[in-house]
């Protein structure tokens, strides 16, 4: 009785994942981003921006007549990456996937997709590796693990050292990261590029993400006396992180981190004790002067959607879903003129956006297949950010600037003061 | 006379057999039957689980040793067929082989000392195992490039066990599970299966008896750790990407558990028909509802093992059987 | 003085794994089930206290008073429902439906609530006492004080109290206790509804120390087992000390060899201990035996 049912329940589901809807009025394209399993939140934050860029698509009259629908595939594991990838472009049909959020994830979907030859928007993911493998269908118009590092160090360079009186050399330089994939590449990046730049390193402390206590890590930076510590953790570990730094009194001039320091949820976590903190990250929450007319008015109709759809200002994610996956929309799929992959790689690889022409302030260029970096946005960089009392602004380089960057942070006893 | 020799042809003692040949040609036709590369992969997905869970069985289920720590053995084959191929160009053919050796070796040191401990108390120490391996594999970076992982540079051909399309994994992966099956076949007709039901019924007992309870669940253990890792070079080969937190999950050790529980355990059909069920039913939950209800397809998943669990404590075997009996009556009447 | 910190620091961890291990040392010493659930339990205590909080504005500690009676129920519910049909069967079927209520409650929880971290912070979160060089958090302190009382109070129970002295029967001898005419399914349900209150308790002490999501009981699940072990099984005060001793073992070893090994040297101690004495620390010698068969 049970099998019959069990098996009925299989054919069930093998039916309705079948059906697809009235074709012939709407372009299908695929979504592949974690719902399910550690990263959902992440994956879900992108993809509402991801969603509302479709949104103002439609409303704007769609692509070629027709509307934009989503077809979504959840990316719980690698493993379940490759057969959601698999489902979109083979039972789906879809020509075209946006995506994923977690390098890992990328990196498992985008096998699949290149030998289908289908187009892999990536629109968060930045492992370098991701670009490196000579893929001709994998574009991403986002950063890459190593712009961090090449905001971060000249950061310390320009600002950090004199603010700190001290020469940039001379500094003391501590990273400590969550040991997965992303984190272990974007401190590594940051790190060989202060090297090369003479940076003085004194020590690098991976701890695994989710750790219950991150006291030994910080009573270990504690005893080195850094003056500035490199942070690439998850927001669950960033929030254990700092509140354990104020119970343990572990005094920084200058943490910042490696990207996700700027994610929603650390604030929610940290209240005012994340004031000063500083993040390397996109150009989100620039000085929209920086921007484009034209990106200007995507941005600021984004972020009107967003804030009347849930009624808060939109978490760095979805600005990242939204700006990447924008740049897709407006500037590529239309000089394609259909989604037939090899348009859309043409029009990709035609395309070229100035500086601050695109909500996110960076411009857009992908490399051709020839380069050793096939695929990634060349005009990609990350700034610097520091949270302020009021939200979390651009802080360098001066030209996106919208605050000034306030350093030293001060220390917990300061802090309590005020 | 010919209605003689159907009668002889048709005997029933030749019906078992009969069933298991057609299954088996069912089975060897599926990758052909099957179109379209997503239900291949699923096909690919159901062999490849049947085949690990197989080989989690021969200690799980035939010795009486429920360990939730296979991963490692999983992890340990992927990485070392991996590692071989992609710095010396090593094929994984051998690649798999090798392995396949070190996990025994590895499942060998680890566990003959712990087969002293009982019940529950081996299965804890085989998930601290799990996790011991796994913790290690992202320290030493250096020798399995850590956290970031490894890309299998694709690279078609057969030496390298790395097909254009699916039907070459499909059939590779059935092979896979089809030896597996064999083996555990095998070892319930031997000697050694003898002595295998013996200590998993009362392991005093049978040591009373004069078996040697401690070689039979080393030779167990090592035989089922080889395999696995077989499974999890394949598994490389296929994905073509492995990283330590996916290869070594603690989700994946309670899988291989979970399907030949749900199969039926200690027999050498339960794992086949234990994925046949649960990896489709995950596959097309997830595809179903994965992308419109956050977390919905996982619950689902999670009451539906509740529910067969609780129905159907013997396993899904135990209704094939009363079916096979069935039959065989219906037929012994006419 | 750094070593003094550790130590401290160490402590002060210890008592969050003995608040949450105390639970399953109860449901594990007289049930012998490994519940794979029980971090999902932790989790569901801290969004419980955390809603309490935010739609209320109960604070959590005062929340624990609404939640003990709940969670009593909710074990006693899960045990009957899910545990006691099955306990006939094959040990494994056992554990395997706690892996499917572990997965139901997890992906119920992300359903939802959603995967957003949720936090508290009542004014008393950041508080931290300075006792000369240490530094104490008081959230920590609290939980610490907490997990005493919560054995205190316990160990009185099982030791004054008929139905205590039931329970330890059945986790001592199971065999000896059905003679003795107790009614082993009344047992079980009575032991896992307290152990579910005992961890239902833990929620709330967390929930200012850690933001709640839905998969945060996995992180918790596999050291509450250790300490559970090495405690000794159905053993409170075991369960304490374990819980202090694998604190201070992270502490250290995090400190003097890295952070990223902290974890492995407990599961290295924790199968040490299994192979050498697995009746833990306070547990009776052989009592890890009976009840297998």
């Amino acid at each position: 009785m049970k099998k019959m049912f069990l098996s009925m329940v299989c054919v069930l589901l093998i039916f309705l994942s079948f059906s697809s809807l009235n074709a012939a009025e709407v372009i299908k394209m695929g979504i592949l981003f974690p719902f399910t399993g550690p990263l959902a939140k992440q994956g879900n934050d992108q993809f509402m921006g991801v969603d509302i860029a479709r949104e103002m698509l439609n409303n704007a009259g769609g692509l070629w007549g027709k509307k934009i629908e989503f077809v979504k595939g959840d990316t719980t594991t690698n493993e379940a990456a490759v057969a959601e990838a698999e489902r979109l472009i083979t039972v789906e049909g879809v020509k075209l996937i946006i995506g994923t959020y977690s390098s890992s994830r990328s990196m498992a979907a985008s096998n699949t997709t290149e030998k289908h030859k289908v187009i892999f928007w990536e629109v968060n993911a930045i492992a370098d590796e991701l670009t490196q493998r000579g893929f001709k269908y994998y574009f991403r118009a986002n950063v890459k693990s190593s712009d961090y590092g090449l905001a971060a160090v000249p950061f310390i360079f320009e600002v950090v050292a004199p603010a700190l009186k001290k020469d940039a050399k001379k500094l003391r330089i501590a990273t400590t990261y969550e040991d997965s994939l992303y984190g272990t590449i974007t401190a590594d990046a940051f790190t060989k590029l202060g090297k090369e730049k003479g940076l003085n390193f004194v020590g690098e402390f991976p701890f695994t993400s989710g750790a219950v206590d991150l006291s030994s890590t910080i009573m270990k930076l504690k005893a080195l006396k850094p003056d500035v510590v490199f942070i690439v953790p998850y927001v669950k570990d960033m929030i254990l992180f700092w509140r354990q730094s104020k119970e343990l009194n572990f005094d920084v001039p200058l943490l910042i981190g490696g990207g996700t320091v700027g994610e929603s949820g650390v604030v929610e976590g940290l209240g005012g004790d994340i004031e000063y903190v500083c993040n390397a990250y996109l150009p989100t929450g620039c000085n929209p002067k920086a921007l484009t007319p034209e990106a200007r008015k995507d941005l600021e109709e984004f972020e009107k959607i967003y804030q009347k759809k849930f009624g808060t200002k939109p978490p760095i994610l979805a600005i990242t879903g939204f700006a990447n996956t924008n740049v897709l929309f407006r500037h590529v799929l239309p000089k394609a003129g259909s989604l037939d992959p090899e348009a859309v790689r043409k029009a990709a690889l035609a395309v070229d956006i100035p500086e601050g022409g695109t909500a996110l302030g960076f411009g857009v260029k992908f490399n051709p297949p020839e380069d050793k970096m096939a695929g990634h946005n060349a005009k990609a960089f990350a700034i610097i950010q520091q949270y302020k009392k009021d939200g979390l602004f651009v802080v360098w380089p001066k030209k996106y600037a919208l605050r000034k960057p306030e350093l030293p942070m001060p220390t917990w006893d300061a802090r309590k003061k005020k | 006379m010919i209605s003689d020799l159907t009668q002889r042809i048709f005997h029933l003692k030749y019906l078992k057999f009969y069933l298991i040949s057609t299954l088996f040609g069912l089975l060897a036709l599926l990758p052909l039957l099957i179109r379209g590369p997503f239900y291949s992969h699923i096909l690919i997905m159901i062999f490849l689980h049947a085949a690990a869970a197989a080989s989690w069985n021969l200690i799980g289920g035939y010795a009486g040793q429920l360990s939730l720590g296979h991963a490692a053995f999983y992890g340990i084959g992927a990485y070392t067929s991996t590692l071989l191929f992609v710095q010396w160009g090593i094929s994984p053919w051998l690649g798999m082989l090798v392995g396949g050796g070190v996990a025994a070796v590895v499942a060998g040191l680890f566990s003959f000392p712990c087969f002293k401990l009982r019940g529950p108390f081996f299965t804890l120490a085989t998930i601290a195992f799990g996790e011991v391996v796994r913790i290690l594999a992202i320290y030493f970076r250096g020798l399995t490039r850590g956290a970031i992982g490894i890309t299998i540079p694709f690279r078609p051909g057969i030496e390298n066990l790395m097909f254009h399309g699916k039907m070459a994994y499909c059939y590779f992966a059935l092979v896979t599970m089809m030896t597996v099956f064999f083996v555990s076949f095998l070892i319930e007709r031997s000697r050694f299966g003898y002595y295998l039901v013996a200590l998993r019924g009362d392991e005093d007992a049978a040591q009373a008896l004069g078996v040697n309870t401690t070689m039979c669940k080393l030779m167990a253990m090592m035989l089922s750790a080889f395999f696995t890792a077989i499974c999890g070079t394949f598994a490389a080969q296929y994905v073509l990407f492995i990283e330590p937190i996916s290869e070594f999950s603690i989700d994946r050790s309670i899988l291989f558990a979970l399907i030949s529980i749900i199969g039926g355990i200690g027999t050498a059909a339960g794992p086949i028909i234990g994925s046949f069920i649960l990896t489709p039913l995950q596959e097309f939950l997830r595809a179903w509802l994965g992308g419109q209800y956050q977390g919905l397809h996982i619950f689902i998943y999670g009451c539906i093992l509740i529910a067969v669990v609780m129905l159907l404590p013997e396993g899904v075997i135990v209704w094939v059987r009363t079916f096979v009996k069935r039959i065989t009556y219906y037929v012994n009447i006419s | 003085m750094t070593i003094g910190q550790i130590a401290i620091n160490g402590l002060l961890l210890g008592g969050i794994y003995a608040l949450i291990s105390i639970g399953l040392t109860i449901i594990f010493g007289v049930i012998r089930v490994i519940n794979f659930a029980h971090g999902e339990f932790l989790m569901l205590s801290m969004y419980a206290s955390f809603w309490l909080f935010q739609l209320l504005g109960i604070d959590p500690y005062v929340s624990i008073l609404i939640i003990i009676p709940i969670f009593f129920i909710a074990g006693w519910l899960t045990q009957r429902a899910f545990i006691q049909p099955i306990l006939k069967g094959p040990a494994l079927m056992q554990i395997f439906i706690t892996v499917g209520v572990s997965l139901a409650m997890m992906n119920g929880a992300l359903f939802l609530w959603k995967a957003d971290y949720r936090s508290v912070t009542p004014s008393y979160a950041a508080v931290t006492f300075k006792m000369g060089d240490f530094l104490i958090g008081l959230p920590r302190l609290v939980a610490f004080f907490s997990s005493i009382v919560i054995v205190l109070i316990l160990y009185l129970f099982l030791k004054k109290t008929h139905l205590g002295r039931a329970i330890r029967a059945v986790a001592q001898d199971r065999e000896a206790a059905l003679l003795m005419g107790i009614n082993m399914h009344r047992i079980y349900l009575i032991a896992f509804g307290i152990g579910t209150a005992c961890v239902g308790v833990a929620g709330p002490l967390l929930l200012p120390i850690y933001p709640v999501f839905p998969t945060v009981g996995t992180y918790f699940v596999l050291i509450a087992f250790v300490v559970v072990v090495l405690g000794g099984m159905g053993n409170m005060t075991g369960a304490f000390l374990g819980g202090l001793i694998i604190g201070l073992i992270e502490a250290f070893s995090g400190f003097f060899i890295t952070p990223q090994l902290q974890s492995l040297v407990y599961f290295v101690v924790f199968i040490l201990l299994l192979l050498l004495k697995p009746s833990g620390l306070m547990g009776v010698v052989g009592a890890e035996e009976i009840g297998m068969k």
